[in-house]
């Protein structure tokens, strides 16, 4: 009986077709969108290069300690400036691309989105840290702090100087600047560690003493570096 | 809606591309024609919130050009644009409309509508790379149409379209002006002649013409010719 009155309501009573529905539509404000949820957004579309980079140097990190290889936190502070480079190069993807121009009239402006980039791979590289840094100390009975350190210092020396470079003129010309920076330090680490041991000991040691204070000055450093990179990032493209 | 651009002016060292400019917009296409080096890039770019004006504003009811609820607005195509070498034309509409606020489903549909309209259905899932300079161009329309923008700004959209698609490209322009303030530039009369209810023609930076064009007014190539020979 209810669903027969049910019926014969609707038969009767049918609603109205909606009149200016595009328009109120338009009219809508567009919803907010927080922070979390822009970089999830920006997640799908970071390249899967970048992932298996960074999935690398976790399974190094796994595998070195595991077997106990005993280079593996140098081959860790050989291949961390790359991870660094590559976000730097990432900062310049859509310029290089030629989708800043795009980028800039969008709702969240090319600004937000190399934001975005930044920090979803300042996460991965935090988790490589994380990850990383606590399985080599404790498979060679280190401390987790200083190796996280140790690790740590090549990747913003490489982050902060590649900063600088790729808004220099220079670096805006040649595009790879980053690339070069990385290959630079790694080729320094992998000479010092190789054939200078006098250095080698010196750097652990100022690493035991002032390497807490060396990797913050560093990180503050690349953070000014990094602010004035997204500031500029629109004026650039 | 009311664009208003108010004395606007960009000036390089030693050159000034656009001079003390202003005019104002309603829902409609207007075309905007003017020679190569005219400054019809650089006042589209200002009024697109790209670059900033030496001096003047540019803002849509009160909605300053440079803020987030302006560009919440805006649809706009440059001259030249690029993509990312791994999207294909469904990826790339999906990325601007994220960029734009739009949330995923309602972006998967509205994607799908765009790329139907423009013609581009059956490759939507084929890399923008494989595409003809046309196809590309269609993408770019598509992009920008894509959050239903009350204020659109093409640059140069005709470029590289065959004589087909312009009369189809002509057509989609007429029909989302009635509804949306559509400013393109071209330097080809025979566009603006046939979809445009007003116009703005530009020399050297500056203004030269403002209004409709009626046939009273005689031939507007002949006119074009003789003010930029």
């Amino acid at each position: 009986m209810k669903e027969d009155w049910k019926t014969l309501l609707s038969d009767e009573f049918q609603a109205p077709q909606p009149k200016h529905k595009k328009e109120f539509l338009r009219n809508l404000r567009a919803r907010e969108v927080s922070m979390p949820e822009m970089l999830l957004q920006q997640v799908a579309y970071v390249r899967p290069a970048i992932w298996l980079f960074a999935l690398a140097l976790v399974a190094i990190a796994i595998v070195g300690s595991l077997m106990r290889v005993e280079t593996t936190v140098n081959v860790l502070t050989m291949l961390m400036p790359f991870s660094a480079a590559i976000a730097v190069l990432e900062t310049r993807r859509s310029e290089r691309c030629g989708m800043a121009e795009l980028e800039m009239t969008t709702r969240f402006s090319l600004r937000s989105v190399v934001l975005a980039r930044m920090m979803i791979l300042g996460i991965v590289s935090f988790l490589i840290l994380c990850i990383s840094s606590p399985m080599i100390a404790a498979a060679f009975d280190a401390g987790t702090v200083l190796t996280a350190v140790r690790i740590l210092i090549p990747y913003l020396i490489t982050m902060s100087i590649s900063l600088l470079a790729e808004r220099s003129p220079l670096g805006r010309k040649t595009g790879y600047a980053s690339l070069a920076i990385a290959s630079g330090v790694s080729i320094i680490i992998y000479w010092i560690d190789n054939y200078e041991p006098n250095m080698v000991a010196k750097y652990l040691g100022m690493i035991d003493s002032w390497g807490i204070m060396i990797a913050l000055g560093l990180m503050a450093f690349t953070a000014v570096e990094q602010w004035k990179t997204i500031n500029g990032v629109e004026a650039f493209a | 809606m009311k664009l208003t651009v108010n004395g606007i002016t960009k000036q390089y060292k030693n050159k000034t591309a656009v001079d003390q400019i202003s005019f104002q917009l309603t829902e409609g296409v207007t075309g905007l024609l003017g020679a190569n080096g005219a400054g019809k890039t650089t006042l589209m770019r200002m009024a697109s919130g790209i670059l900033t004006p030496t001096s003047g504003s540019v803002d849509a009811d009160g909605i300053p050009v440079d803020t987030e609820e302006y560009r919440a607005l805006l649809g706009y195509l440059p001259q030249d644009f690029g993509y990312y070498p791994e999207f294909t034309a469904r990826e790339f509409v999906q990325y601007v409309a994220a960029l734009k606020g739009i949330e995923k489903k309602k972006a998967k549909k509205k994607t799908e509508e765009i790329l139907e309209l423009v013609g581009l259905s059956d490759v939507a899932g084929k890399r923008i790379r494989t595409y003809s300079g046309g196809m590309k161009q269609r993408v770019g329309i598509a992009q920008a149409l894509v959050n239903d923008p009350k204020i659109l700004i093409l640059d140069e959209p005709t470029a590289g379209l065959d004589p087909k698609e312009r009369v189809r490209f002509r057509n989609l322009i007429a029909e989302i002006g009635k509804d949306t303030i559509v400013l393109f530039s071209t330097h080809i009369v025979s566009d603006v002649e046939h979809i445009a209810s007003n116009l703005l023609m530009m020399r050297e930076g500056k203004l030269i013409y403002e209004g409709a064009w009626s046939e009273q007014k005689g031939d507007l190539e002949k006119f074009y010719m003789e003010e930029f020979e």
